[in-house]
């Protein structure tokens, strides 16, 4: 089954709205559900999503705890004498947190499932400017290309004798700091050297531009779209209500 | 209409706060013809990059001019037509490769021409021929081997249908295989497309079977002839620059005396002309 | 005394899963102290996957490393090896992340645990020994040099923490004329007056030709051809189907003696070839009279 890009980003944001207005654990944790089934659907490696998440999971279990603490609520679990430290609400709010920023993940995650060039036909039969268009599919197409980078001088790090795993929490963090000026440097020359190629090649050389493909909404993409937006509509009636 | 690409008295200079401006091109004269294949060499910061960004209209000269089969490259109204006439090629693959299928990259520059979709559709079947990428059109560029992401580069460039194609350094990130596949792809198109090849490069056994080598030191032109004249000339090692092996085992044999052909500098040559 | 001993080293990447690969297949040598050591091979040969295991980057999936004597499979062994093994990867100056040469030199060595002066010397040091001036470059920001220069300050860093053994990974690969001189001239001198060993995997055949004492052929994975020179380039020869790995004379050579001409394809440099050429060619003339 194939969907155009369209209808899966009208989907994407369908399911960011949703994860922006529910407050509880237990109607994200359907959302991510649902979101996971999608993407299942088309075909999307879930190893692949669980790779690039597993350097970030200590990141949201900070985060968690840090929300619980921070998040006051009448039920204690945990106290240091008078002073409460983290109550049930906390660990809901906490919770909550964690859960919605997994769903926009993957609800993002979308967006991988087609080209970046069909992404840019779509937004411009929708009549969005190419260069806007194009500059987007771009950035998103650098994003990899940060982490091999970030990934390149970890591994100089290592091998003038840092042991990444020994290095205490503190450092690590001014470690990468240092490193973030390179990285982004780095990026930005090869960002320039991807614009010069374009220009060589005619990029915005003419107001206009033939599109060799076409992409045409289905009776199936219709369906989705208005599905998803009923939906939507839908859920957050009766939440709001 | 001269199909040439003229240098006339171009000057590049660099101005930095503080300090007296730095020269990378000085007063060059230069004249590349239609269907010539060129090579040029040079140490780094011999002026080569900026000399073949110059031939393009990427970088503007100071002083002086560079004419493209008779138009200027200042003159922005001919931005344009300079850019499909000469056709640009960089280093690293990876960081020219936009698009994720084969056959999208290629037709990227003919879409930004304004062409009609039939006509793209001809021109990108036509590329992706001459350089023998015709089945991997529908791959991921990202599972090519370093030789063929070049030889896409080639083809999303040839696509525009230029008169001259300008390499800077193709080869310096291909192992053996690539850089023979590219070379060879260069050549075809050399002879059967009648296309002007300017390729820049570092090892002088790619540049030994030019018909034409231009050698560039401290902003200058220091060299400018058929190879076996530029590797014999006592300029060339001023130059900081070695001449390729065989062209060496030539002079070689000439010093004792053997009645070898002094134009032999490639190993396509030597072999032809000791099995006669 | 080997220094480097491998033993059936067998790595398989991703091993398991549907994307896996055998990049190292049953590969045995060994390197003795104080040799250059060549290694040839196309993309895709196994060639950087196998200097990874001599510094314990990476650990065999089957077979042995051994490094010192020690077996790198184990942890502790592996720890120590950084300060001995110097490893330069391909485009090293991908990896240079400091605001000035210093910086990027001084780093391994503040974390060798050396104090301020001596680490001052040994900078200086090691960048005199790959060619560069240290006045001109000390506080200059690496990512503001020029792509040789850079290369060279790659190799410094290497060089300052004085490792007995240096692993490169093309160190010559696209940097121009002059600074590959440098380059390899400091590679030969680290050999020469430290009695380093030096492991360096190269394109450039004609360099190995020259600098190496010992050379390994792998394809695919697996170790076609090791030991001296001669041997592994006429072992090569049967495998260079297209002509693509053996230097240009000899090449010559070769395609020669397939014509039937009497040479020696077993020279090795490019005046052994003018020799042999000019010994053909004198017995034509001689046979024309």
């Amino acid at each position: 089954m194939l969907l155009d890009p369209r209808s899966k980003m009208i989907m994407v944001i369908c399911i960011s709205s949703l994860a922006l207005i529910y407050n509880t654990p237990a109607r994200l944790l359907q959302l991510l559900l649902v979101t996971l089934v999608l993407l299942f659907i088309f075909s999307f490696n879930l190893r692949v999503i669980a790779g690039y998440l597993k350097p970030f999971v200590f990141l949201m279990f900070f985060l968690f705890v840090v929300q619980s603490i921070f998040s006051p609520g009448d039920r204690v679990i945990l106290a240091l004498g008078p002073v409460s430290l983290i109550s049930i609400e906390g660990v809901l709010a906490g919770a909550t947190v964690v859960l919605r920023l997994l769903v926009i993940t993957a609800a993002a995650m979308l967006f991988t499932t087609f080209s970046s060039r069909d992404f840019i036909l779509g937004l411009v039969q929708w009549k969005v400017p190419y260069e806007i268009a194009f500059m987007v599919s771009t950035a998103l197409r650098f994003l990899p290309l940060f982490r091999d980078e970030l990934k390149n001088v970890l591994t100089a790090i290592q091998l003038r004798g840092v042991d990444l795993k020994k290095v205490p929490w503190g450092k690590k963090m001014v470690m990468y700091r240092r490193l973030t000026f390179p990285v982004v440097y780095r990026n930005m020359l090869k960002a320039e050297q991807l614009a010069i190629a374009m220009e060589a090649r005619a990029f915005r050389a003419y107001p206009q531009r033939t599109y060799l493909r076409q992409l045409n909404l289905q009776r199936v993409d219709y369906v989705v779209i208005l599905l998803s937006l009923l939906v939507t509509f839908i859920l957050i009636m009766r939440y709001i209500g | 209409m001269d199909g040439r690409i003229e240098l006339i008295d171009a000057t590049k200079e660099y101005k930095h706060a503080g300090s007296p401006p730095v020269s990378a091109l000085n007063c060059v004269n230069l004249s590349i013809r239609q269907g010539e294949f060129v090579g040029m060499v040079g140490l780094n910061a011999s002026g080569k990059t900026t000399l073949a960004r110059m031939l393009n209209g990427l970088i503007l000269p100071s002083r002086g001019k560079v004419l493209v089969n008779g138009l200027d490259t200042a003159d922005l109204a001919q931005k344009k037509e300079i850019r499909r006439l000469v056709g640009m090629v960089f280093q690293n693959p990876d960081n020219q490769i936009i698009n994720p299928i084969v056959e999208e990259e290629v037709a990227f520059a003919a879409e930004n021409l304004n062409l009609s979709p039939a006509e793209v559709r001809r021109r990108v079947d036509w590329a992706l021929e001459v350089s023998g990428l015709a089945d991997l059109r529908h791959h991921a560029p990202q599972m090519l081997s370093g030789g063929q992401k070049q030889r896409l580069a080639v083809a999303a460039v040839l696509v525009m249908q230029p008169s001259y194609l300008v390499l800077d350094e193709p080869t310096s990130m291909l192992d053996e295989d690539g850089r023979y596949e590219l070379i060879k792809t260069l050549q075809d198109l050399n002879r059967q497309q009648r296309l002007s090849i300017i390729m820049i490069s570092h090892r002088m056994e790619e540049v030994a079977p030019a018909e034409r080598i231009i050698v560039l030191h401290q902003g200058t032109v220091y060299l400018d002839g058929p190879p076996a004249e530029v590797f014999r000339s006592p300029r060339f090692a001023l130059a900081g620059l070695k001449p390729p092996p065989i062209a060496r085992l030539t002079n070689s044999l000439l010093r004792q005396g053997h009645p070898i052909d002094d134009r032999i500098v490639t190993l396509e040559q030597m072999v032809e002309f000791l099995c006669r | 005394m080997p220094v480097i001993e491998t033993k059936e080293l067998t790595h398989i990447y991703l091993a398991g899963t549907p994307y896996e690969k055998k990049a190292l297949n049953q590969v045995s040598l060994s390197i003795n102290k104080g040799e250059l050591f060549g290694i040839i091979g196309a993309n895709g040969s196994g060639k950087s996957t196998l200097i990874q295991h001599f510094n314990g980057l990476l650990t065999p999936s089957c077979g042995t490393v051994r490094v010192y004597g020690k077996d790198t499979a184990n942890r502790s062994c592996r720890n120590e090896l950084w300060k001995k093994v110097g490893l330069m990867f391909q485009f090293p100056e991908q990896q240079l992340f400091a605001s000035t040469v210093f910086d990027e030199l001084a780093f391994g060595l503040k974390n060798m645990g050396l104090e301020g002066w001596e680490i001052e010397n040994r900078v200086e040091e090691a960048l005199l020994q790959v060619g560069l001036n240290p006045k001109e470059v000390i506080k200059v920001p690496p990512l503001g040099l020029s792509g040789g220069a850079r290369r060279q300050v790659a190799l410094a860093c290497i060089l300052a923490m004085r490792p007995t053994i240096l692993v490169l990974d093309e160190p010559t690969a696209g940097v121009d004329p002059s600074a590959s001189e440098h380059i390899l001239k400091a590679i030969k001198k680290m050999q020469r007056e430290q009695q380093a060993t030096v492991v360096m995997v190269s394109h450039y055949v004609n360099d190995l030709i020259f600098l190496a004492d010992k050379l390994a052929f792998l394809k695919e994975g697996r170790l076609l051809s090791y030991g001296d020179k001669k041997t592994v380039f006429r072992d090569m020869a049967q495998w260079d189907v297209n002509d693509l790995i053996l230097p240009e004379h000899l090449k010559l050579m070769h395609r020669l003696a397939a014509y039937g001409l009497p040479v020696n394809t077993e020279i090795l440099t490019l005046e052994e070839a003018a020799a042999e050429i000019s010994r053909v060619m004198e017995e034509w003339a001689r046979c024309e009279r």
